[in-house]
């Protein structure tokens, strides 16, 4: 399979269905890339796989395809592929990419039914930008007969705060969009804060959206717990120290890093969050501490 | 006359204890391997001191004795089902010093209380059956169980350590003493030589009145007299180097002991009836002890030996004395070359990666570590300059600086006073360890948590290198527990002709105090590079946990 047909695939898939995760597509890809794929070893079908995922992270320049990525193709080849025959070794490989996906899919439901019992009635949400996970919280807490307010920023420069605003206002929650620069009047008003994440890092910190660096900092000053909704594939082996340590194929859209000579007259799409800022992250592992997240890696990497 | 009375009774209770064991040990062959061998080990011993006593004085009260004592099958026996170090309280128990004090805890408080029940029991019947001399034996038997008895049973530090306890540090000299006999065993008779218990020296500050304070103008071996003595030249050496402070630093420490155990393992023989695994770990014993008095040993040190003992007492029965060596030599070898070698070098790859250009490094002192990373970033082309902090009295970081200007890095040089003056330029601090313990805290050389705090104060990112052999498993929130204090004539400098503290010693109220480590808690702390990777401060217990599955 080529790498044009593979972006091809991965587009249609978000084209289709455009409530997956991006992850979750790329995942479904590159099993497609394996299943079509004719390489004649495995160590040149690894090769090509991890071609695959680079490509697909130049295309869309999120944590959550690299993570998820990096996950699928360890998971994939964590059995004991002693088979003589390399199209053995391929069905072994395909059946676990197949439960990988299953598992993964489920993900975002897990999360959802574990953080629904955090939100009381009554309560006032803040949210940042337009985060699937967060709506499947949020479906889940109005499905079960509780009423809350949402206030969701508008999120500069895409306004994906307002296409959230809109998603809402289809579950008939009452919402108010509020400009990115009035996250410390909001935050008096506000019982918790409630984001998603691009990616969770070594650190226990999380990668998401420009603007919620902010806005754990002043829910920090306000004593306002900051959750984390995330699903496990988003687990990525980054450790970044601060902001700057970011690198730059997350910041930055994939052909911004290619055009553009100066990245310092550009903005960065995402920022860090460090773990002490943090109360809690939500994952299809359970309720996580910050401190805990290193653990679940070692577990998943080592 | 009380004490040899109660030796006696108490070889006259090993004696019938023998009996049973033996009883014990025919019935018990089809079980476990290794109850009969500790069985063996504690026998032999037994018949040592057991003969030894025998020559001093026989009579008929011991004969008596042993009638009433053959009637204690019941209590011992359970006593001595139960591993061996475990069961004989006042007998050697050699691997005491070293060995970490949770392990310890349980371990002691069980002996105490089953040295008690026994102490009870024998003093009972005695009382029962002879009146005559039972006012003595009970007394005599009972001051056996109370000394335990009384230190009470959650110990929180091990003997050596505390020195402020004068029953304590008379329990260490006897350990000594005992050490060096029954290592040699029963065939010589020279009574002069033992382990050195150096005495300490000056004021110490009260808070730390519980740890050593040695002076360097007195080796610990001046006591011991060479050409009888029963410690390896090799470990004198490395005992004089280490209390000198010729040899300074964790890594080249551990390295240096293991040097000297292979030199020891090269020129050992097993006496005749012994098995190699069991007779050199008693070897060592001796060793050790001569070297905490020299220097306490360091936490690397601690699992270094740890490593050593549990894979001499690996080495197959059968395995001939040459083979064995040959076995051990690799063993120690390939652990040098594994936690220490290859561990800075996958250290270094992590951390270069850490290192960005036009970065402003800050270190602290001298770590071997922090600067083979430092050698080869700017071997790989790396952009930066380095600001070494020193610190008196032991001025490491001039070392740092020599081998930093040597290979050509950008060095700016600050003692610890100018810290918030020059942090602010700061972008980035490396910091070595001397052990990373259970809870995350860090230990360090003197003035690291001063740095990891107003690094953190300013917002600059800490990043703390650390192989994984010097993770251990103790827990300790500050610095006062468990440290080790210097030589205070160190902290007296001689400035315009004047030495204004040399006679420190005649104030009674003036106490000098040059502490060697304090303890930086992991909030200070955002990264912790080891040879597996890069963890938070808070996974160490989760390292710690792979590693004794691995194990």
């Amino acid at each position: 399979m080529e790498e044009r047909e593979l972006v091809e695939y991965f587009r249609a898939q978000i084209r289709e269905d455009p409530d997956v995760a991006s992850a979750v597509a790329a995942i479904r890809s590159l099993l497609e890339f394996l299943k079509r794929d004719q390489s004649e070893t495995i160590l040149g079908l690894r090769e090509n796989m991890t071609k695959a995922i680079q490509r697909l992270e130049e295309t869309d320049s999120s944590v959550a395809v690299s993570s998820g990525g990096e996950l699928f193709l360890r998971f994939i080849s964590l059995t004991s592929l002693e088979h003589p025959d390399l199209s053995q070794c391929k069905n072994v490989m395909i059946e676990r990419g197949e439960l990988f996906l299953k598992k993964i899919s489920l993900s975002r439901g897990k999360v959802g039914k574990l953080c629904h019992t955090f939100i009381k009635d009554g309560a006032k949400i803040l949210t940042h930008s337009s985060s699937r996970v967060v709506l499947k919280v949020l479906e889940n807490a109005a499905a079960d007969n509780k009423r809350f307010t949402v206030y969701v920023t508008e999120s500069q420069p895409d306004s994906a705060g307002k296409l959230m605003a809109q998603k809402l206002h289809n579950l008939n929650i009452p919402v108010t969009v509020v400009l990115d620069a009035a996250v410390g009047y909001i935050m008096e008003k506000v019982d918790l804060v409630i984001v998603g994440a691009e990616g969770v890092v070594e650190s226990g910190g999380v990668i998401n959206k420009i603007g919620t660096y902010q806005m754990a900092v002043c829910s920090k000053a306000h004593n306002k717990p900051f959750y984390v909704v995330a699903e496990s594939f988003k687990f990525v082996r980054l450790y970044p120290l601060n902001q700057q340590d970011v690198p730059d194929r997350f910041k930055y859209k994939a052909d911004i890093l290619k055009t553009v000579k100066d990245l310092n007259q550009e903005h960065p799409m995402i920022d860090y969050t460090p773990p002490s800022l943090i109360t809690l992250l939500f994952t299809d592992l359970g309720v996580l501490t910050p401190s805990a997240v290193s653990d679940e890696l070692i577990k998943l990497y080592l | 006359m009380a004490d040899s009375v109660g030796r006696q009774s108490d070889s006259i209770n090993h004696a019938t204890e023998e009996d049973e064991k033996k009883h014990e040990i025919i019935g018990a062959k089809g079980e476990g391997k290794e109850l009969t061998k500790e069985e063996k080990q504690r026998l032999r011993k037994e018949k040592k001191q057991h003969k030894k006593n025998k020559k001093d004085d026989r009579g008929p009260p011991e004969k008596e004795k042993e009638k009433e004592k053959a009637s204690v099958p019941a209590p011992s026996k359970p006593a001595t089902q139960s591993p061996a170090h475990k069961a004989a309280p006042v007998p050697v128990n050699a691997s005491a010093s070293e060995s970490p004090v949770a392990a310890e805890k349980p371990a002691k408080s069980k002996a105490e209380l089953r040295a008690e029940r026994r102490a009870r029991q024998d003093s009972e019947r005695a009382s029962k059956q002879g009146k005559k001399e039972g006012g003595q034996q009970s007394t005599s038997s009972k001051p056996k169980a109370t000394p335990n008895e009384l230190q009470p049973v959650v110990k929180r530090l091990p003997d050596h350590v505390q020195v402020d306890d004068p029953v304590a540090l008379k329990k260490l000299a006897k350990k000594l003493e005992r050490q060096q006999k029954s290592g040699q065993g029963c065939s010589l008779n020279i009574t002069g030589v033992k382990v050195p218990l150096r005495s300490d020296y000056g004021y110490k500050v009260s808070l730390f009145s519980h740890l050593h304070q040695y002076s360097r103008k007195n080796p610990p071996t001046q006591q011991i007299s060479i050409p009888v003595t029963v410690i390896h030249p090799s470990i004198v050496r490395l005992g004089l180097q280490y209390s000198q402070g010729i040899i300074a630093g964790s890594n080249a420490r551990s390295v240096a002991l293991l040097h000297a155990f292979k030199q020891v393992i090269q020129d050992y023989s097993t006496p005749p009836n012994e098995e190699l695994s069991r007779d050199l770990v008693n070897k060592l014993s001796p060793y050790i002890s001569f070297l905490s008095q020299c220097r306490p040993l360091s936490a690397s040190m601690g699992n270094a030996i740890k490593y050593i003992k549990k894979e001499i007492s690996n080495i197959p029965s059968q395995c001939k004395e040459e083979e064995a060596k040959r076995i051990l030599q690799e063993c120690i070898d390939s652990y040098i070359n594994e936690k220490i070698i290859l561990a800075s070098e996958a250290i270094s790859k992590y951390a270069i990666e850490k290192i960005s250009d036009g970065d402003v490094i800050l270190v602290y002192g001298c770590s071997s570590l922090v600067n083979h990373i430092l050698c080869e970033a700017f071997e790989k082309q790396r952009k930066f300059r380095v600001i070494v902090v020193d610190s008196r009295p032991r001025l490491e970081g001039r070392e740092a600086l020599r081998r930093l200007v040597k290979k050509g890095i950008r060095c700016t040089y600050v003692l610890i006073s100018a810290l918030s003056y020059i942090l602010p330029e700061v972008s980035k601090v490396f910091l070595g360890a001397h052990a990373l313990l259970a809870n995350g805290y860090v230990m360090s050389r003197v003035g690291t948590s001063q740095i990891a705090l107003v690094a953190k104060a300013y917002n600059v990112p800490v990043l703390v290198c650390c192989e994984t052999y010097k993770f251990c498993e103790r827990v300790q929130t500050d610095s006062f527990v468990s440290n080790e204090l210097d030589d205070p004539d160190d902290l007296i400098v001689t400035r315009n002709g004047k030495t204004h503290l040399e006679n420190w010693q005649t104030f009674k109220s003036l106490g000098l105090l040059n502490l060697v480590y304090d303890v930086t808690p992991p909030d200070f702390v955002d990264l912790v590079i080891t040879d597996l990777g890069m963890i938070p401060c808070t996974s160490v217990p989760v390292v710690l946990r792979v590693k004794n599955v691995d194990q």
